[in-house]
Formats: C-alpha cells, sequence, structure tokens
C-alpha cells in the first residue's frame, strides 16, 4: 500500500476513533494529559508497522486499540511508583478514591486477555458488538470473559485487601 | 466484595470525565505533523544498520577480546550486578558507537558484540549501564533517565525500560532474550553501587 493511502486510513482512524483511543487509554493511565501522549506513541508504533497490516479501517482501529492497551501499559511501568501515587492527588481527580485504586490495580494484575476485555468492554462505553469486533471474538464469547473478568477481579481485589 | 459494588465501581470509572486539551483536528494534525518527519528516521535505519556493521567489525579487531568464554554453567540462579560506568578509558567502544550512531539509535553491547536498536527517548544518553548476567554475560547500555529501548538482532531481542525514581536511583525494567535464555526482572540502579539480585 502507498503511504498516501495509509495516511489517508490513519487519518479516517483519528477522526472516527479518537475518543475510543483516548478512553482506553485514559482508563489505564487516568490523566487525559498522559493519555494524549500514549494514544499518540501507539499511532506511531502503528505507522511504523503500516507494512504489516493491509486490511479495512475497522481492522485497523482493533489493532490499534491493542496497541494503546499495551503503551499504556509500558507508560505506566516508566513512571516511579511515587509519580503513580500523585496522580491520585492531581487536579483531575480531586479526592483520594482507594476504591477505585484498588479496581485499577486489579485490572493489572488479569491476564491481558481479560484485562483488554474489561478495558474495551466494560469501561469504553461501546457496545457489545462493537467490543466484541475490537476484541476479535464472537458475542457470546465475550459475554463469558466478562463474566469470568468479573470474577476474577473480584477475587484479586479481595486477595489485596487480605495482604 | 460483592457483585454490586464492583458493577458500581465499574460504573463509576466508566462514566468519569477527563477533559483533554488538544482538539481533535489539533491531535491528528500533531499526529500528520510527526509521519512527515518520520520518513527520514526510517532511512536512517537503513545507514544505522550499515553502519552497525562497520563499527562492529572495526570495535572487534580493536578490543581485545576479555572474559571468560561462553561455557555452559550448573548455575540456574540469575546473577544481575550493575553499576554505572564511569568513561575513562582511551578507547571505550561504547563511547565510540554513541558517537558514530548519535542519540537516536539504542547501542548495547552483549559482550563485545555491538547490537543497536530502537530508543523511545531522544535525549542523550546520560547513563552507561552495565549488567553482568549469569554464565559472565555482560550486557552494556547507554539510556537516558526514563528511556525505552527495544532490540530485534541474533545475539539479544526484547525491551528495556529505564525509569528514574529518584536522584540516587534506576530502576531497569528488562524483557530480553539474550543467547537464548530470557530474562525477565526488575533491577534497581543505586548510583555508583554495585547491587546484586539473585532470582
Amino acid at each position: 500500500m502507498q503511504d498516501t493511502i495509509y495516511k489517508n486510513l490513519f487519518a479516517e482512524l483519528i477522526k472516527n476513533k479518537l475518543p475510543l483511543l483516548r478512553r482506553v487509554a485514559v482508563n489505564i493511565v487516568n490523566l487525559a494529559s498522559d493519555a494524549d501522549d500514549v494514544v499518540q506513541n501507539a499511532l506511531l508504533r502503528a505507522w511504523g508497522k503500516r507494512d504489516s497490516f493491509s486490511g479495512k479501517t475497522d481492522a485497523l482501529s482493533a489493532w490499534v486499540v491493542k496497541i494503546v492497551i499495551s503503551e499504556s501499559y509500558n507508560f505506566l511501568r516508566k513512571k516511579s511508583h511515587r509519580e503513580k501515587v500523585l496522580q491520585y492527588f492531581s487536579p483531575e481527580t480531586p479526592e483520594e478514591n482507594t476504591a477505585l485504586e484498588a479496581l485499577d490495580t486489579a485490572i493489572t494484575q488479569l491476564p491481558e486477555l481479560y484485562r483488554e476485555t474489561v478495558i474495551v468492554a466494560l469501561l469504553s462505553n461501546l457496545t457489545i458488538e462493537e467490543s466484541s469486533q475490537i476484541l476479535g471474538c464472537s458475542p457470546n464469547t465475550l459475554y463469558q470473559r466478562i463474566h469470568k473478568a468479573k470474577n476474577m477481579l473480584r477475587e484479586i481485589i479481595r486477595r489485596n485487601a487480605d495482604e | 466484595m460483592n457483585e454490586d459494588i464492583l458493577e458500581k465501581l465499574l460504573k463509576e470509572k466508566k462514566d468519569r470525565v477527563y477533559r483533554f486539551e488538544q482538539s481533535e483536528e489539533d491531535f491528528l494534525a500533531g499526529f500528520m505533523e510527526k509521519i512527515e518527519r518520520r520518513p527520514h528516521r526510517i532511512h536512517f535505519w537503513r545507514y544505522a544498520a550499515i553502519f552497525a556493521a562497520v563499527v562492529g567489525i572495526t570495535v572487534l579487531a580493536l578490543t581485545s577480546m576479555s572474559g571468560k568464554t561462553g561455557a555452559t554453567s550448573e548455575i540456574t540462579t540469575l546473577e544481575s550486578l550493575a553499576t554505572n560506568n564511569a568513561p575513562g578509558k582511551s578507547f571505550d567502544p561504547m563511547e565510540e558507537s554513541l558517537r558514530l550512531f548519535g542519540d537516536e539509535v539504542a547501542v548495547l553491547f552483549v559482550g563485545n558484540d555491538l547490537v543497536i536498536g530502537e530508543r523511545m527517548n531522544t535525549e542523550s544518553p546520560s547513563n552507561i549501564l552495565n549488567v553482568k548476567l549469569a554464565n559472565d554475560i555482560e550486557l552494556k547500555i547507554a539510556c537516558a533517565d526514563n528511556d525505552s529501548i527495544s532490540v530485534n538482532a541474533p545475539e539479544v531481542s526484547g525491551n528495556v525500560i529505564i525509569s528514574r525514581s529518584d536522584r540516587q536511583t534506576l530502576v531497569l525494567d528488562m524483557d530480553l532474550l539474550i543467547q537464548g535464555k530470557r530474562i525477565n526482572t526488575q533491577i534497581p540502579i543505586d548510583n555508583g553501587k554495585d547491587i546484586r539480585m539473585h532470582s
């Protein structure tokens, strides 16, 4: 594919899917400014590997969503523990919320498949059909994964609270 | 935690409103500007690969072979010894490679083998990290304080993330395959002090 075609694909992706990409990122990194950095880096990473992509816009968005999730967790790993704690006291999160912090920690500890399920299907304002397209599974399979992910979350939160 | 509380938390997180400073148009314009500049970086990679071959041969010819040979070891635990290296030798292959490749390319040495990779941080590398692994494999990495390096070479492949935790401490987060051995670990590095970690 020529670069012009790729540029048009990526421009269309950003115009149509930027709110989703931002939502996915901010659900993980918790700050809008950081989320935009993550989404930019994810798009640049996808652009760098564009030769390996040969599909339509929907498939591109599914692919980029997964890169955004990966970049978001890479971003968190790069930040020091002290900065991560400071995020919860930033102007965008005016008060400490340990319950949400426990949920964030538990999501991080989920296996990758269920982590993606939670972030895309439960936290991103998508329908089940849209989520299943992005995650590459049938809606029925996605319902099962959601159910299992929630069970795992409860167990992880309980276990972390006991420690 | 019961189901209702989890549902409430998930809904609270999902409904949280975030304000993004950039409009979608500005975001798109910023991205397009970055990819316009990007082709130069891709061409640079081709030349960097050629230089790597030339420099690698030069470095091997000029540097005396040192260290033990790679005999099979019965040691199954991983030893990591990390120091900050203060360059002071008359010829330092790492320094020379950094000078040749500049800031955009990640420079690593696995033993005496030069490996180049990709750096996310475009600041000049301010740290040279020496990590001595099991079987006397020595890994040398040039990086900035908060950096992300990815490599894909026969000698070593994977990712290294470097984070400065405070003035005194760097954290090295490695997920690498080095000479067939998988290394997935986090090492805190205290400036000027050796840290040995067993796993």
